[in-house]
């Protein structure tokens, strides 16, 4: 027992005082670690308050969960009808649901149910969350909350595979037309912040179109966040070709596979397996790239704060909604984060290509 | 294979004629829409008079200024906030990117959590919480401004500190300044071919030397006179304020992106060779030598190319700063002078052709950069290139 404390302690001493200087720094670094966990734990527990109709039930130095409890409703679904918001439950299980023939092993050619998706997903969102055809429909201006998030990175990510894809291609083409167009594209969409693309998408995009037709808000975001992403994906996909041996595409020619062949069966199986941490990352980056639209007058579930606090029952809540919105955000960037370290270690664990397991 | 050579031709020509299509299609409506709400095409709305007020300019600027300055105003906005933010996200970055390589657990494990905690929120929240959390509800009011002795008030309203106004003799002071500079850079230089050549000669006391005479011009006879912040009953007469919406800015982008540089700082440093740092021990180099002439150096190699990438998403990020009203390009001149005049497709061309332009002029910078630690590491110059004395 003695022996297992000494050896403990002599741990302890390796790790945090193994020299005078490491010494005050680990000293100084608990004091402060220590002073700001009591301070946090005490505003966000001990004095907080979970209950309450108004901002008088709140208390100095605490938070007021209540206002966020109140509200949920509002950061999940937005201002959509009350009454429909199962609406928008079915969509999102549907939507879910829909992952399921990828891990079917009867389906082999699981690009077709990513073209699907891309056909699917607009019409479930358009059946049920917007309306119209059967349904009473509800405006986009509406939706809202977390949901509004989910639609804006689900739909994003869902076209900015294909379109980024054709580009990493594109830019390795060896024709010259195709090559240039496919540079100067992901050059200039990489090069300007995905604000002014919001903008264009709200505000000159308008301009362009036939006088009397109009896009929703909703589709024209999505469109410009697409063609943003795109680019950015672009890149990614292009430097899993570069890491793709040569001798593959040799392969794949002697056996005499055409380009379309070629790029299905051979090289992007692998560019995808050797790019599945930068997707992830990439598409946690996209998640967070959603909450732009707050500027353009969305109200996502970083949006939804400020309406939220400017009720007049709950005035001065923006802290609270705040965090509450960044702890969702990192809850679901985490759990990509993880996700894709997941796919990551199963992935290499997999035969590698040519070999038959 | 002149099949072939001939449907890759007839692709390009048919993706030439789709997009030009595609243009004409666009360019048709455009002119149609625009010619029914009676605007004119082009930049002569530039010179018009602008009617409104930005809150933090650079350069004078008043109501009765054209369209045309608002741009310069709104851009110069844009590269203080992304100066300041890449030098701070920079050292941060270094900081926590050493702290989580520390043999001290506490240290490293902190740093860890600190990377964790910050990058995966969104940084437009970043820039709200320290707007409208910070700011707003932790500071105190303008009445009771946070005072250190008499020279810096923090309160809602910003952080202010004395300024420091120009004197006569300031030109002079400008210019010994740029030549006492110059002579150090030029310094350097010859020391960096010196130590190509083989040739060990002390230079830094004539660098310091040379950097001694602006501070000892500044002593005798003051360039600059400084102006404590004064007090009137609702704002500060005199003094340098800087606003919340910068600090929120600034703050924010350099804490999210000095997670990013950390974790690049962190991996670049791991992918120096181990025996690189055992030849450094057993030279017996302390420590800090041991990182700031051996370590270090090598890692700045695989260090630049994704630091860069990290500085041009600063630059662009700045643009966040939109959400709490800091007057940067996109705000002022995508914002509130598109709406006032209307001419969108010509303003939002202008913005992008200019971010455009200022990220180009980073890669450049970075890539020059990159040229000179790479040649002062002697990788690019092979042996005959080094001329023997």
């Amino acid at each position: 027992m003695n022996k297992k404390l000494l050896e403990q302690l002599k741990k302890i001493r390796q790790d945090y005082f193994n020299s005078p200087g490491n010494a005050i720094l680990s000293l100084l670094m608990l004091f402060l670690l220590v002073k700001v966990g009591i301070w946090f734990i005490s505003w966000a527990f001990i004095n907080a308050v979970w209950t309450g109709e108004n901002n008088e039930a709140a208390r100095p130095g605490g938070a007021t969960w209540a206002f966020i409890i109140k509200k949920i409703r509002f950061f999940l679904f937005g201002f959509y009808p009350k009454e429909h918001i199962w609406r928008i439950i079915v969509t999102v299980a549907l939507m879910g649901a829909s992952f399921v023939p990828y891990f079917m092993k009867r389906i082999h050619h699981k690009v077709l149910v990513f073209i699907a998706h891309m056909i699917i997903w607009p019409l479930i969102i358009g059946f049920f969350l917007a309306g119209g055809i059967g349904l009473e429909q509800v405006s986009t201006n509406n939706w809202g909350g977390l949901s509004l998030t989910f639609i804006l990175s689900a739909l994003g990510l869902l076209y900015s595979f294909p379109i980024g894809i054709l580009l990493a291609l594109g830019r390795r083409s060896e024709q010259p037309v195709i090559r240039i167009l496919s540079t100067v594209y992901i050059e200039c969409f990489r090069g300007i912040p995905l604000i002014t693309i919001l903008f264009m998408s709200s505000v000159v995009v308008p301009f362009f179109l036939p006088s009397g037709v109009a896009i929703d808000k909703i589709i024209r975001v999505v469109i410009g966040m697409t063609f943003f992403q795109s680019a950015y994906l672009a890149e990614v996909i292009r430097g899993g070709l570069q890491a793709v041996p040569k001798g593959q595409y040799e392969a794949a020619d002697s056996l005499g596979f055409k380009f379309g062949l070629q790029q299905y069966l051979v090289i992007m199986p692998q560019v995808l397996k050797i790019t599945i941490a930068n997707i992830g990352g990439i598409s946690i980056s996209f998640i967070k790239d959603t909450t732009l639209v707050l500027i353009i007058g969305m109200f996502d579930l970083l949006g939804i704060v400020k309406p939220l606090a400017s009720d007049s029952n709950w005035l001065g809540m923006e802290p609270e909604g705040l965090i509450f919105a960044g702890l969702v955000y990192w809850g679901i960037c985490f759990a990509i984060s993880r996700l894709t370290y997941k796919i990551e270690v199963k992935a290499n664990t997999l035969p590698a290509a040519g070999v038959k397991a | 294979m002149n099949k072939t050579k001939i449907r890759n031709l007839t692709l390009q020509a048919g993706l030439i004629a789709l997009l030009l299509a595609l243009f004409a299609y666009f360019g048709f409506n455009y002119i149609q829409n625009i010619s029914q709400r009676n605007i004119e095409i082009g930049y002569g709305f530039m010179d018009d008079t602008a009617g409104f007020s930005i809150s933090q300019t650079l350069i004078p600027y008043t109501e009765a200024d054209t369209f045309g300055r608002t741009f310069v105003v709104g851009l110069l906005n844009t590269l203080l906030a992304s100066v300041i933010s890449i030098i701070l996200a920079t050292l941060l970055g270094f900081v926590v990117g050493l702290m989580r390589l520390s043999s001290n657990k506490l240290m490293s494990n902190t740093a860890l959590f600190y990377v964790e905690l910050l990058r995966n929120i969104p940084p437009l929240l970043h820039v709200l919480f320290w707007y409208q959390v910070v700011f707003l509800n932790v500071l105190p009011p303008f009445k009771e401004s946070f005072k250190l002795g008499e020279w810096l008030y923090i309160n809602v309203r910003g952080i202010t500190i004395p300024s420091f106004v120009p004197q006569e003799n300031a030109v002079a002071f400008h210019i010994i300044t740029f030549i006492a500079i110059c002579g150090i850079i030029y310094l350097g230089i010859i020391k960096k071919q010196m130590v190509l050549r083989g040739v060990h000669k002390r230079l830094w006391p004539w660098q310091v030397l040379l950097l001694l005479v602006p501070v000892v011009y500044a002593w005798l006879t003051g360039p600059y006179r400084m102006v404590l912040p004064q007090i009137t009953k609702f704002k500060f007469s005199s003094g340098m304020t800087m606003r919340p919406e910068l600090f929120s800015v600034v703050v924010a982008m350099a804490t999210y992106t000095s997670t990013y540089i950390s974790e690049i700082v962190r991996s670049s440093i791991l992918a120096v060779p181990k025996g690189q740092l055992e030849a450094a021990k057993s030279l017996g180099f302390p420590s800090y030598r041991r990182l700031q002439l051996i370590i270090v150096p090598q890692a700045m190699r695989t260090m630049i190319p994704p630091v860069t990438n990290q500085y041009l998403n600063i630059i662009k990020n700045t643009s966040l700063g939109m959400a709490v009203a800091y007057p940067d390009l996109t705000a002022v001149f995508a914002g509130t002078t598109l709406n006032q005049t209307g001419r969108a497709l010509e303003v939002m061309a202008l913005v992008m052709v200019t971010y455009l332009s200022i990220s180009l002029v980073t890669s450049l910078l970075m890539n020059w950069y990159n040229r000179s630690i790479i040649d002062r590491k002697g990788d690019l110059i092979s042996k005959e290139d080094i001329p023997v004395e």
